[in-house]
């Protein structure tokens, strides 16, 4: 089994740091590359974080609905399309949320392959 | 050639040792005028600084630019390090661990008890905020947890090291090494999370694997996922012990943990009885029970919290005696 990484990679600062903003980015979008200098960072992360307010805010607002409603749309005489119009009405704003989240997160994915690319691209020149 | 036995900072004696290597310990910053050493002749033992043949290594080590900072790192970390570590076989003394959690407690009971106490209150106040401010509180609590760990960790491993360090030191994570320290207590965090939705194994590998980030980040000063890397991949050679010994030093707050799970799930199975397993009437006497349930859990944070203290006392013997064990240089 390896129990270590290549020794290349291990003398490659940069391309250790890069490894660690990514990770970062992983962990919170945006965050890996403001650390990295990258001032489209602050996007990534206004646009993660305003992401998962929405999603915590609405979501917790469409599980009471849910709870709230819950015989109204489940019981023997509901409509499934009358349901699913109603409940669409409160599951878009979640949805929103989590896909702004997802979309902050692709974003900041590319950000840090552009860096680790970049750190490649300077190891291999020297 | 005369020889030497010196108390270290857990309280235990080492050597006899020659001129030589305590000489070559002073360089490296592992002794200090105050440690206490005890030449073959002598009947009892005595501040370094007392011994006139190592007045001049003494010097040296106060020379500005030879010793450390202040909550700087007492050991040099050359080039070379990191590849060293890795290259050596880790050995992690079990029982010896589990014995420097009572022998670090008696060789510095007030200082430990002060530092654990200032970490703890710390802490405290993370939790409070974590439970108080929705959303935005867990995260200040995630941020700020690594760099109040780390420099907590930092000079109890400088006072298990003979340094002369202050309990008040404990915050010298916000001067050290601040940003690093934050990211680290913050994606670890975060990815172990991420990994606890992939059936919770993979997080309980992550969370044992990089133990000793925050603790490298501050010891050695190194790139937070030079860090997190350097953790894992030592830890993962012995992790199975490193997972018992995690365990086994901090038994009470996991026995709680398991009792607090337990005595919360019987709570709300109880309620799912009452309501008469109707999702719709449980969350409305969850909603009408919120004020009870907000102090269900604060009552049991509070418990969790003391327990920890306590615990915390012994614990960090422990956990400072493992990290030399796999980091640190092999002497004592």
């Amino acid at each position: 089994m390896r129990t270590s990484s290549a020794p290349e990679s291990r003398d490659d600062p940069g391309r250790q740091k890069a490894r660690g903003y990514l990770a970062t980015n992983l962990a919170v979008p945006g965050l890996g590359s403001l650390v990295a200098g990258r001032k489209v960072g602050v996007l990534q992360m206004i646009l993660y974080l305003s992401g998962f307010v929405i999603t915590m805010v609405f979501g917790i607002r469409f599980v009471e609905w849910s709870l709230a409603h819950w015989s109204e749309y489940h019981g023997p005489d509901a409509d499934p399309i009358t349901a699913l119009v109603a409940m669409w009405q409160h599951v878009r704003w979640p949805f929103l949320g989590v896909a702004m989240c997802v979309l902050a997160w692709l974003w900041s994915f590319i950000t840090s392959r552009s860096l680790l690319a970049e750190t490649k691209a300077k190891s291999a020149a020297h | 050639m005369a020889n030497y036995t010196i108390i270290g900072g857990d309280g235990k004696e080492y050597g006899p040792v020659s001129d030589a290597e305590l000489r070559q310990w002073i360089a490296e910053g592992r002794l200090n005028a105050e440690s206490r050493v005890k030449a073959e002749s002598d009947a009892e033992f005595r501040a370094l600084a007392q011994f006139p043949e190592f007045a001049a290594a003494l010097k040296q080590q106060a020379t500005p630019g030879i010793i450390a900072p202040p909550g700087a790192s007492a050991e040099p970390v050359d080039a070379n390090w990191e590849t060293n570590v890795l290259a050596r076989e880790p050995e992690l003394k079990f029982g010896e661990c589990l014995a420097a959690g009572w022998s670090f407690l008696g060789a510095n009971a007030g200082f430990v008890i002060a530092a654990v106490f200032l970490a703890w209150v710390a802490n405290l106040v993370l939790v409070a905020i974590s439970l108080t401010l929705p959303l935005i509180g867990p995260f200040i609590l995630l941020c700020f947890n690594g760099v109040i760990m780390g420099g907590f960790y930092l000079v109890c491993l400088r006072r298990l090291r003979g340094e002369t360090v202050s309990p008040s030191e404990v915050f010298c994570g916000f001067k050290i090494a601040f940003p690093q320290l934050l990211l680290t207590g913050l994606v670890s965090a975060l990815l172990a999370e991420l990994a606890f939705c992939c059936f919770i194994l993979p997080a309980v590998y992550l969370f044992v694997a990089w133990f000793f980030a925050v603790v490298l980040v501050a010891d050695k000063r190194l790139f937070f996922w030079n860090a997190m890397e350097l953790s894992r991949k030592v830890v993962t050679r012995v992790w199975f012990e490193m997972f018992v010994l995690i365990l086994v030093a901090f038994l009470p707050v996991l026995i709680f943990q398991i009792f607090n799970l337990i005595h919360t799930g019987k709570y709300f199975m109880d309620l799912w009885d009452q309501t008469g397993h109707n999702w719709q009437q449980l969350a409305q006497t969850m909603q009408s029970q919120a004020a009870s349930i907000r102090n269900l859990t604060v009552e049991s944070t509070l418990i969790g919290q003391l327990i920890y203290l306590v615990n915390l006392f012994y614990c960090t013997g422990v956990i400072i005696r493992a990290y030399e064990n796999l980091f640190g240089s092999r002497k004592p």
